[in-house]
């Protein structure tokens, strides 16, 4: 493991930046996965799925106008809302992979009591946190009409 | 006799899964036996652990696996093996015992706050939401700084930091279950009779939200190794010589190339336990009817 | 007649006509807990076109299994283990998805139980139904199809079709969206329509309005239907032929005329004999219906047998079959010739007694002037006020020993007096009192010996017990509360309790998911009991009950009444009901009391409008009078 020199040509540091970037999708990606997998099946036994296959609509037709919008809906929601987390991995990740990211920035700051450096940087990760909460309201809103009409 | 189903049922619905036994159980019968496994190893270890796990210099440092050093040895010479028997005992019990008092804290405050509400609610929830909305990790170390250096490693500040991550986050989903119930039918009721108001939580919302309790405690002990280990790792977590398996992996990284088993080692045995943790909460969650795809967070 | 001047099918004559459907022994499994349980048996039955053919029955008797069957549709967890549908010269249950999905919607239609589920909730109801008309070629383009969406929504009396098109469906009200789920049903000129319970779970003037629709358009396209309900009463103003379905069986089928007339299987007779009658006359005898469906425990015979007044040895062991007491007349009972249907019964309930006298005593409960609101924050503005009174200026007294019903629709705020009385609303203002002296206005202000002459006694059965305690648990509750009762005493207080409700006293150590909607109704009110109240109140408490159910209840209450003396302070929306408990009845309408008096005034003329437009809105069993000799009888013979 060396240290990384961001500022060399990009492509090069789409390649080491890979493997973090890898290991931090797998970990957010479970939730997001499950959860769309139970809300899926609540969908597909819901009443209006069962009332359209009633009424005699293609499959497809099903599953992409009733089925998709109806579950995708809270997962998107959940995976804006796991960027806190992710941020706390973040830090782990940079340390194995020796990045000198802003998880790392923040754990050295923070043990060297850098109160201005630990300020700006929980100031900036909150951004983040924050700006992801908008997103995933936002989507929530746009997925499901009921909420959007208060 | 009949072949026509749903055009869309391509798999057995959730009643037929939820049917089949067999598959709900094995997800808890996992989660139990590896529990046992990790509960009876380390309860058991120092009768059978073939060394003192702060033993030095008991082969060269980085050794690869032999008859006698199961897993070789760190980079102090240390039995690997020894060392993760003895830090299951570390990271095990830090695990259960935090999440316990998290639970017994976070279980009457959500009930009251639920239930009560009022100004110590309001109070208490915007508290909440500014303890939840920092990441988990950054939260940790915070505390373990402002602690001071000389609770630094010890297992009570660790039980600390754990609690006052998981009371937010679990009195707020107890909160959530308290307010639903406070307008049950069975609840209006027992206002209308007279009850008091400690009288209606014990009596009447208490024994409906064990099940919630369960569910989260299995959830969040899922993720308790992980915080404990990833602030091992970071080196602000347990200290050394202790054996904990964060710890480990951070001190034996310089010697992955030579012998990656004395890595590999801890790694697995924490994603063993986290894996048999959570196999064992969603085993519950799923007999008691609900559904952990939130996450632990 | 009120609203319901279209008579029943009258233009339509079925005699003759052709078989549209024929069910030939449909038999339903369901699994639960890893065992199958039979839950339709051997049905068979035919509608003709033009025909409307109800199935009625109570709450798990497979009525809507068998409905959606006819679709060709069965619960992912269920299995159709024998039976045929003929439909248009196929078999629809051997059909394969694909030829299942030709025919759903377009042939044959559904109109199902709750229109707030069955409407995809991302979509708006105007594209819904342009995309159901799509998928079956109705309509060569967008535009047509839009307009043609537009005028079945003109045709279902949806108000401004344009402007319901564009809604989503939690925009619309209950009674809207039933409209569109018919405008659905009816988007591409099917053969047959299935209707399951789709007026259950309406207000009753939206009841009304819906059942006159349906009616309306019977006769205009000439509809064929098959219309389950558990109402007789619905079923009798649209239904011409009825088949009663019990515990997954076909136990009778006629006309609806003949079955009201002379129904002649004993449950048909106790399902009859059961219904509040609204119009006054009642009969001298009446039978009720004793016990409740055992599932773990039928017959091999007749699965009625445990609950018959007449079974015999040969009818727990042969099987019933259906067999024509006329050609339109079918029974499944063996003794069906020994049995007249005008009832000279062995056991009979006096009906008459309690209700006739007007309490003169003093009064127990007095209410003036009570202005109640929704929401906790101190309401400013008095324009704010104004718009947010859930209750006006009521006023009302409740005397000894008598039961004043509070009636009204959803939204009327009758259950927000009940909760003031007791103290969980603090009124906004007016005066309460108990027994002479002023009431506090909240729970906390009141003392336990107070609290515990006013009881509550809530609608839903599932939700108004604790389902973690048992039920000596919850009924004793009140004892070790009011009376500080405990031990053997306490044990002995329970089990007398329970047996004044009619309960079987091993009931004590069961819990509530053990008891069926019913007992645990008996379990509330035995709970209510236990305090030795003074007033009862009882917020819509049959509602959420099958019919014969009620019909016990109800006598319970009575004989409560009878026996203690306690006042009712009854709220319901069901005047029939009303009619056959209470002394004293107050209308509510939008939180005003817009009329108060004596049960008998109130449902004789003059009316007020209001209790007019209530009392026409109950579906009345709507039988034609027997023939003199000289009519011709209609269409059936």
């Amino acid at each position: 493991m060396s240290l990384i020199d961001q500022a060399k040509n990009p492509i090069e540091f789409l390649w080491i930046a890979a493997l973090p970037a890898i290991t931090l999708t797998v970990r957010m990606a479970a939730y997001p996965i499950r959860m769309l997998r139970d809300n899926l099946i609540e969908v597909l036994d819901s009443e209006y799925v069962r009332m359209a296959v009633l009424n005699g609509l293609p499959a497809q037709k099903i599953l992409l106008r009733h089925i998709l919008p109806n579950a995708l809906g809270p997962a998107l929601n959940i995976t804006a809302l796991n960027m806190a987390y992710v941020i706390g991995g973040v830090v782990v990740v940079e340390n194995l992979f020796a990045i000198p990211g802003i998880g790392s920035l923040l754990v050295d700051s923070i043990s060297l009591r850098d109160v201005p450096v630990v300020e700006a940087a929980i100031l900036l990760v909150s951004l983040v946190y924050i700006l992801g909460n908008l997103v995933a309201d936002l989507g929530a809103v746009l997925s499901n009409p009921r909420i959007g009409a208060l | 006799m009949s072949k026509s189903r749903s055009a869309l049922v391509v798999s057995p619905s959730i009643h037929e899964r939820a049917t089949t036994r067999q598959r709900l159980l094995s997800s808890l019968w996992v989660g139990v036996a590896i529990l046992l496994l990790f509960l009876v190893g380390a309860l058991t270890g120092p009768f059978w652990a073939p060394y003192s796990p702060t033993l030095t210099g008991l082969n060269p440092p980085f050794s690869h696996p032999t008859p006698q050093h199961l897993f070789g040895t760190d980079l102090l010479g240390r039995d690997v093996l020894s060392r993760v028997v003895y830090g299951a005992r570390v990271d095990l019990a830090l695990a259960l015992i935090s999440t316990l008092f998290s639970v017994l804290i976070a279980g009457p405050l959500g009930l009251f706050c639920g239930y009560v509400g009022g100004w110590f609610d309001e109070a208490l929830m915007r508290i909440f939401d500014v303890l939840i909305s920092i990441p988990v990790l950054i939260f940790a170390l915070l505390i373990i700084t402002a602690a001071g250096p000389e609770l630094g490693g010890s297992g009570l500040l660790l039980v600390g930091v754990v609690v006052l991550v998981y009371v937010p986050r679990m009195t707020r989903v107890i909160r959530a279950s308290a307010l639903d119930l406070a307008t049950r039918d069975f609840v209006i009721v027992a206002r209308a009779r007279g009850e008091s108001i400690w009288s209606i939580i014990v009596r009447e919302l208490a024994p409906n939200v064990s099940g919630i309790l369960l569910v989260e405690f299995g959830v969040r002990a899922g993720y308790a190794p992980i915080l404990i280990g990833s602030l091992g790792f970071l080196g602000f977590g347990a200290k050394p010589p202790s054996p904990e398996w964060g710890l480990m992996i951070s001190e034996n990284r310089i010697g992955f190339a030579a012998a990656p088993e004395v890595v590999l080692a801890p790694a697995c045995a924490l994603a063993l336990l986290v894996i048999g943790l959570n196999s064992l909460a969603d085993g519950l969650a799923r007999i008691l009817g609900r559904n952990t795809s939130r996450g632990p967070l | 007649m009120g609203l319901f001047e279209a008579s029943r099918g009258g233009a339509i004559s079925t005699h003759g006509s052709q078989t549209l459907l024929a069910v030939e022994g449909l038999t339903v499994d369901f699994l639960r807990d890893r065992v199958w349980w039979n839950v339709v048996n051997h049905v068979s039955f035919v509608v003709r076109r033009g025909e409307a053919y109800g199935l009625v029955g109570e709450s798990g008797c497979g009525k809507s299994t068998t409905a959606y069957c006819l679709l060709g549709y069965h619960r992912p967890s269920s299995r159709v283990r024998a039976g045929k549908v003929q439909f248009l010269g196929r078999d629809i249950l051997s059909l394969q998805d694909r030829a299942l999905q030709r025919i759903r919607g377009k042939d044959i239609s559904i109109v199902p139980q709750n229109p707030a589920t069955a409407l995809s909730p991302g979509l708006r109801v105007g594209d819904q139904i342009c995309e159901l008309m799509k998928a079956h070629a109705r309509g060569a383009s967008r535009k047509e199809r839009h307009e043609r969406a537009l005028e079945l929504f003109a045709q279902t009396r949806l108000p401004q079709p344009k402007s319901i098109a564009q809604r989503f469906p939690h925009e619309l009200s209950g009674g809207q969206q039933q409209r569109v789920m018919i405008a659905m049903a009816l988007a591409c000129d099917p053969q047959l329509v299935v209707l399951d319970e789709p007026t259950t779970g309406l207000d009753v003037t939206t009841q009304a309005q819906i059942v006159e629709l349906l009616i309306r358009l019977r006769s205009e396209h000439q509809l064929s239907m098959v219309y389950v309900t558990h109402n007789l009463a619905v079923l009798s103003m649209i239904c011409d032929r009825v088949g009663v379905m019990y515990a997954g069986e076909l136990v009778e089928e006629s006309s609806t005329d003949e079955l009201f007339r002379h129904p002649r299987h004993p449950y048909t007779q106790g399902l009859i004999a059961s219904l509040p009658l609204i119009d006054g006359a009642r009969p001298q005898k009446r039978i009720l219906l004793r016990g409740i469906l055992q599932r773990e425990s039928l017959p091999v015979g007749c699965r009625f047998a445990p609950r018959c007044e007449y079974a015999e040895g040969r009818c727990y062991s042969d099987a019933q079959a259906l067999d024509g007491i006329t050609s339109e007349h079918r029974v499944a009972c063996c003794r069906w010739k020994v049995i007249t249907s005008s009832v000279s019964v062995p056991k009979t309930v006096d009906t008459d007694a309690c209700v006739s006298t007007v309490s003169k005593a003093d009064p127990v409960l007095e209410v003036t002037g009570l202005n109640c609101s929704y929401g906790r924050h101190p309401i400013i503005s008095l324009a704010q006020r104004e718009m947010s009174l859930v209750v006006r200026n009521v006023s009302f007294e409740l005397r000894a020993g008598e039961t004043l019903a509070l009636v009204g629709e959803s939204g009327s705020g009758k259950s927000t007096i009940a909760r003031a009385c007791v103290g969980l609303v603090p009124p906004l203002s007016g005066i309460l009192k108990f027994e002479g002296k002023r009431l506090p206005a909240t729970v906390a202000g009141r003392s336990l010996a107070l609290l515990r002459k006013m009881q509550l006694v809530l609608q839903n059965p599932d939700a108004s017990l604790n389902p973690r305690r048992c039920i000596e648990d919850i009924i004793g509750r009140p004892l070790t509360l009011y009376f500080k009762s405990r031990g053997g005493s306490y044990r002995k207080r329970v089990a007398r309790l329970l047996e004044d409700v009619r309960l079987p006293t091993s009931y004590a150590r069961r819990f509530p998911d053990e008891l069926s909607g019913g007992e645990r109704q008996r379990v509330a009110i035995a709970r209510a009991l236990a305090a030795e109240p003074t007033v009862l109140l009882c917020d819509e408490v049959l509602s959420a009950l099958d019919v014969s159910v009620q019909a016990d209840i109800l006598d319970l209450l009575r004989t409560l009444q009878a026996e203690r003396g306690i006042s009712y302070l009854f709220i319901s929306h069901d005047m029939a009901v009303v009619r056959s408990l209470a002394h004293r009845i107050a209308v509510l309408y939008h939180g005003e009391l817009c009329d108060v008096g004596q049960t008998e005034e109130v449902f004789s003329p003059p009316f007020h409008p209001y209790t007019q437009a209530l009392l026409a809105a109950v579906p009345r069993v709507d039988v034609d009078p027997l023939p003199t000799a000289g009519d011709a009888t209609r269409d059936t013979v």
